[in-house]
């Protein structure tokens, strides 16, 4: 609307000219704030190394879901999370050793039960101890060059053959053709794993089995955002990244 | 059966599958000449070469990531991309200049071809070979020196796969197979029995009619098995085999129909229930896994070992499985693609 001011009234309707105007700019520009806030929000991008039992594209849309504007990635190959994450997202989630491995400070740590840490087992279907398996099967978490490190910790010092797969399903399979000794997982994914076979399956111990849980590292200020969105995540996405809380 | 127009374009899908199929024992698609899509990795001075013979077609790219990115700690990777039009001296050719401590082959075609470069140059001397994405390769190879890993799923993960999906017991399988799978349909009987699946075959002629296909589904039916499981033989699959020979029959009888192929399971036609697929990037894991193997043997090769895939894909048809066979609703988030 143009703006007249030749007369008092068309003062008086040049400054309400001015305020519609200005309102209107300064609408736009809330309007845009608002939109350039998504934009920036739909910049944010979070990758994800987690092996949940439901499989990455679920694991992924669980997380879009709770998280929308967020760019998410699940990874469930180590090489390829391991790649990708040169590229600088804002916020990763791993385990712990995986985050302490890539160099990456951990700024939120999860919890279950009081603890950071979770317990891992041998599944096999013969008797098998830590000290005597000579071959295992294991979910990739560090890239196979850092695997037998990792699994021989978790056995006290035995340095059995490893087998990497990229999925607790795969585990199963490594048992039912009789490829390895046993599997190593943790604890809490043993039931889910036996509920899909009728092999007789045994649990055995592990000497130093305790594995770190899921932590994020923020390498962003944009990805600092997460912190506050984590602990409010579903109870449906804590279970299936087993999780209870953050510290 | 009457032919009705509905049906023509859910059999035209069914018949592009089996096509599909068709095309995994033939030429695919032109490949252009040249450097091709995938590069390997840079030459390092003391690192052995794989040298990776391989179509350029969509399913091979995941294989390809995923076994390059495995092998890069420790080896060069080299690619050659093989047309349908490849002859044996450009095989000749790659090995000549690489040197490869071992080749792999990726695909019917590619295989075929590697397998008549050997017929050419005669005996001995080969790098061994690993054998991905070809089709019954326990049955059909020719290269010598060769291990692999089958790209058909075993039914013994197809099954159990299924079991986690559906309430309705499975316990009896039946399949309906031409006389020269009869070796495979054994060995994947006694595979099977480790989750007490039986496995009830009827073999049917190496040329079998639609109506002999129908007969050997009739019995097989009438001997109370819990499921069917079809075998990736296209001589099985033609459009006249499945509108005359498996369809009648399975609209008689709902049993879930285990297939090999995910275009099988469509609403459109009461034909697969339940698709299950090697998963392309982890294979390249597996087959990366058999590298560092032979490597730790100093490359000497157990030959004709085959290995079964590890990790699989599914596809089930949700909403005939929640009707018919009691579909699991707690496994909905897992059941990845379902048929639309």
């Amino acid at each position: 609307m143009p703006i007249r001011s030749s007369t008092r009234a068309g003062a008086r309707l040049g400054r309400r000219a001015f305020v519609s105007t200005a309102t209107l700019f300064s609408f736009a520009f809330l309007v845009g704030s608002g939109a350039r806030s998504v934009s920036a929000d739909a910049a944010v991008t979070f990758y994800v190394f987690l092996h949940a039992q439901t499989g990455a594209q679920a694991l992924q849309k669980m997380f879009e879901d709770a998280l929308p504007g967020v760019s998410v990635r699940v990874f469930s190959r180590a090489k390829d999370f391991e790649n990708s994450v040169r590229q600088r997202p804002d916020a990763v989630l791993a385990l712990l050793p995986v985050l302490q491995a890539q160099g990456y400070a951990i700024h939120l740590q999860g919890q279950r039960g009081g603890s950071p840490a979770e317990r891992y087992v041998l599944l096999s279907q013969k008797p098998v101890s830590a000290s005597s398996v000579r071959s295992i099967g294991a979910v990739d978490l560090l890239g196979r060059s850092r695997m037998p490190a990792f699994v021989s910790k978790l056995l006290g010092g035995n340095s059995p053959e490893v087998t990497p797969v990229t999925k607790v399903a795969d585990l199963l399979p490594l048992l039912q053709f009789d490829k390895v000794d046993a599997v190593v997982l943790p604890e809490r994914s043993v039931g889910w794993l036996k509920s899909r076979t009728r092999v007789p399956l045994q649990v055995s111990d592990l000497p130093s089995g305790q594995v770190g849980l899921p932590a994020m590292s923020f390498l962003s200020p944009a990805g600092q955002r997460l912190r506050e969105l984590a602990p409010k995540w579903s109870p449906a996405i804590r279970a299936e990244i087993g999780v209870d809380s953050w510290r | 059966m009457a032919m009705t127009r509905r049906w023509l374009r859910p059999l035209a899908l069914l018949g592009l599958a089996g096509a599909l199929l068709g095309a995994c024992s033939r030429a695919q698609v032109d490949v252009r000449s040249g450097a091709g899509e995938f590069g390997g990795t840079p030459r390092r001075a003391g690192f052995d070469t794989v040298l990776v013979f391989l179509p350029n077609t969509p399913r091979v790219r995941p294989v390809w990531t995923s076994l390059t990115d495995e092998l890069s700690e420790e080896f060069d990777v080299e690619a050659v991309e093989i047309a349908p039009s490849s002859r044996p001296d450009v095989v000749a050719a790659a090995i000549a200049r690489h040197s490869p401590r071992c080749v792999v082959l990726l695909d019917n075609t590619t295989t075929a071809l590697y397998a008549r470069y050997q017929a050419s140059a005669g005996p001995g001397g080969y790098p061994p070979a690993v054998i991905l994405l070809t089709s019954f390769v326990d049955l059909y190879s020719e290269v010598e020196d060769a291990v692999g890993i089958a790209y058909e799923v075993p039914l013994v993960t197809s099954a159990s796969n299924l079991r986690t999906f559906i309430s309705r017991p499975i316990e009896r399988v039946g399949v309906v197979h031409r006389s020269a799978f009869a070796g495979h349909v054994k060995h994947q009987a006694a595979l099977a029995r480790v989750e007490k699946l039986e496995l009830v075959a009827t073999a049917v002629p190496d040329d079998a009619t639609p109506r002999e296909l129908a007969a050997a589904l009739s019995s097989l039916l009438g001997s109370n098995v819990d499921a069917l499981w079809v075998l990736n033989d296209n001589a099985l699959l033609t459009p006249e085999h499945i509108r005359l020979g498996w369809l009648p029959l399975l609209a008689k009888d709902a049993v879930p129909t285990i297939v090999g192929i995910p275009s099988l399971v469509t609403r459109d036609v009461a034909f697969g229930t339940f698709a299950v697929v090697p998963d392309l990037s982890a294979l390249g894991v597996q087959a990366a896994n058999v590298i560092y193997d032979l490597k730790d043997n100093d490359f000497v090769l157990e030959a004709g070992r085959i290995d079964q895939p590890l990790s699989v894909e599914t596809v089930i048809d949700v909403e005939r499985a929640r009707v018919d066979f009691g579909f699991k609703e707690e496994m909905r988030e897992e059941a990845g693609a379902v048929s639309r």
